[in-house]
């Protein structure tokens, strides 16, 4: 499998996940909001794992590039999980607003980020990486 | 490959800004000047058309272009600041002596220096975008729009030149080729690119089918460029207006069945531009039959644009605020919905639907709705130009503080 299609799938799952959450506090469904939120926050802290601890260390080591495109990710996933804390409290607070209007930010602070990955940074690591090692490595940290 | 990746950075805020910015308020002036046009008792069309479609679609679509070209498609733009800069002004005088050319009638000057700036755009950010090789349909789909533009410019500086009596060519045909290359291989195909990312993910939509986006904007392009063969035939003409439509139904379809069902004016945004373009598209084959309906055509299609524009606006604008605020390390940024309310979004939109519903009935009537679509036009780009302003005084209201 190359890495693109199984890190890429991943995204998709998070953001099935994060729609639930956000259809649920947009009809004041909070207990399932939580319930979805809790799962889209744990989902998509294991898929940054995965990235920050196989995928951006093996593509550094192999391409010899630190400082660029692993250190953009890596700065924006900090970003995103600071608005993950942001709608945790707007959920805690039950602030529908608060949490519709983070929610957006993050919702397009991951896609931008996503389609970096995608267009970028996943297809290069295709090419210079052995993907079917890659994978399984990152299939053991857990399923998203 | 591995030099592209060094700039998967965020370009300044003040280029999206400045474009979006002098967009709104060609639009302002573009009503302006149809009060001052309904006042006189004559229509200049070509000016009129070209204060929206070059003024307002192609600098907000080219402002654009600077933040899509390095975080889209990941193509290297070095110091981007400076080329938007010189972009921004080209093609601002630009359109100013083009539209003023047109009025004096005598529109080479403004043409030479709009095509400038299309050139201008064509090496800033065609060069890098074509030197990549594209992982994902939306960057190919770009390559192709960007190309269209090209083709588009030098059809209307072809135009131009002919208008005034430089080169003979038959001056029908050669309108007729401009406005299809940039109304469909330019808008559309822009459009179109970009949608097969962001419906799927900003919607968390269905994808588009594969073969959708992967032949597409090819076909797309090479219906358009038939045209300089089958001149006058209406066959290249149909073939563009069933690809349209059939994107505008699937965007329909996928927007239908998205997993984010929050009540989004932006979704309303994208259904009412598709809803136009279905419409446009179907009147497109026959634009020429008669002057209403060739009238009726573009405003069907400019109303298209438009409202995918005020989609793109609302939500580019409130997200750069936010993530250059928050690159800055400014804690609790402010977020997308307290840069630009969504109330303030839900009035536009219905102004902008009331309005386009006006000027559609005067349209096909003797009504005497010819000046009442004037003010709400006016409104409604005033309201734009203010929510986008609000989110720029709020960028620098945040970082002075």
């Amino acid at each position: 499998m190359f890495i693109t299609q199984y890190l890429a799938e991943e995204h998709r799952k998070c953001d099935r996940f994060y729609a639930d959450a956000e259809k649920a506090v947009a009809e004041d469904r909070w207990k399932e909001a939580e319930e979805a939120f809790n799962l889209f926050k744990e989902k998509t802290l294991l898929h940054f794992r995965k990235e920050e601890e196989i995928l951006f260390p093996e593509f550094e080591a192999r391409t010899g590039i630190t400082m660029g495109p692993t250190q953009v990710m890596r700065f924006e996933h900090q970003q995103a999980r600071e608005l993950l804390e942001r709608l945790e409290e707007a959920l805690k607070t039950r602030n529908k607003e608060e949490f519709l209007s983070v929610g957006d930010s993050l919702m397009v602070l991951l896609q931008q980020h996503n389609m970096k990955e995608e267009q970028i940074l996943y297809p290069m690591s295709d090419q210079h990486l052995n993907r079917e090692e890659v994978v399984e490595r990152l299939a053991s940290l857990g399923e998203v | 490959m591995t030099g592209n990746l060094n700039l998967l950075y965020l370009p300044p805020f003040s280029i999206v800004a400045r474009f979006f910015l002098t967009a709104c308020l060609f639009g302002i002036f573009g009503v302006l000047l149809g009060v001052y046009m309904t006042f006189k008792g004559y229509l200049n069309l070509p000016a009129l058309v070209h204060i929206y479609t070059l003024g307002f679609a192609g600098m907000t679509m080219i402002g654009a272009l600077f933040q899509m070209v390095p975080v889209v498609a990941g193509a290297v733009v070095n110091r981007p600041l400076l080329k938007a800069t010189v972009v921004h002004i080209t093609l601002l005088a630009g359109v100013i002596l083009l539209v003023g050319g047109f009025l004096r009638g005598s529109p080479l000057i403004g043409g030479l220096v709009v095509f400038l700036s299309i050139l201008l755009v064509l090496l800033f950010l065609g060069l890098p975008l074509f030197k990549l090789e594209s992982y994902v349909p939306t960057s190919r789909g770009m390559k192709h729009a960007v190309f269209m533009l090209g083709a588009g410019a030098v059809l209307g500086l072809l135009l131009v030149l002919v208008q005034e009596g430089h080169i003979d060519l038959n001056m029908r045909t050669v309108m007729d080729l401009h406005l299809t290359v940039m109304l469909y291989g330019w808008v559309a195909m822009l459009v179109i690119s970009v949608a097969f990312q962001v419906v799927e993910m900003f919607f968390v939509a269905p994808p588009y089918p594969k073969v959708v986006r992967d032949r597409m904007p090819l076909a797309l392009s090479l219906v358009i460029l038939s045209k300089l063969v089958f001149q006058g035939s209406v066959a290249p003409d149909l073939f563009i207006s069933g690809l349209t439509i059939a994107f505008a139904f699937l965007t329909v379809r996928n927007l239908l069945l998205r997993r984010r069902k929050v009540r989004d004016p932006l979704v309303t945004l994208w259904y009412l531009s598709m809803v136009f373009l279905v419409a446009s598209s179907l009147i497109f084959p026959l634009r020429n039959i008669s002057y209403s309906l060739f009238l009726t055509f573009l405003v069907l299609f400019g109303t298209f644009a438009q409202t995918v524009i005020m989609a793109m606006m609302y939500r580019i604008i409130p997200f750069l605020v936010w993530i250059h605020l928050s690159t800055k390390g400014i804690r609790n940024a402010p977020t997308m919905h307290e840069v630009i309310s969504q109330r303030s979004i839900w009035f536009h939109v219905g102004v902008h639907m009331v309005s386009v519903g006006v000027i559609l009935i005067s349209l096909q009537t003797d009504l005497p709705l010819y000046s009442a679509h004037l003010p709400l036009y006016l409104l409604s780009f005033v309201l734009l130009t203010y929510n986008v302003s609000r989110g720029i005084f709020i960028y620098i209201r945040v970082l002075r503080s």
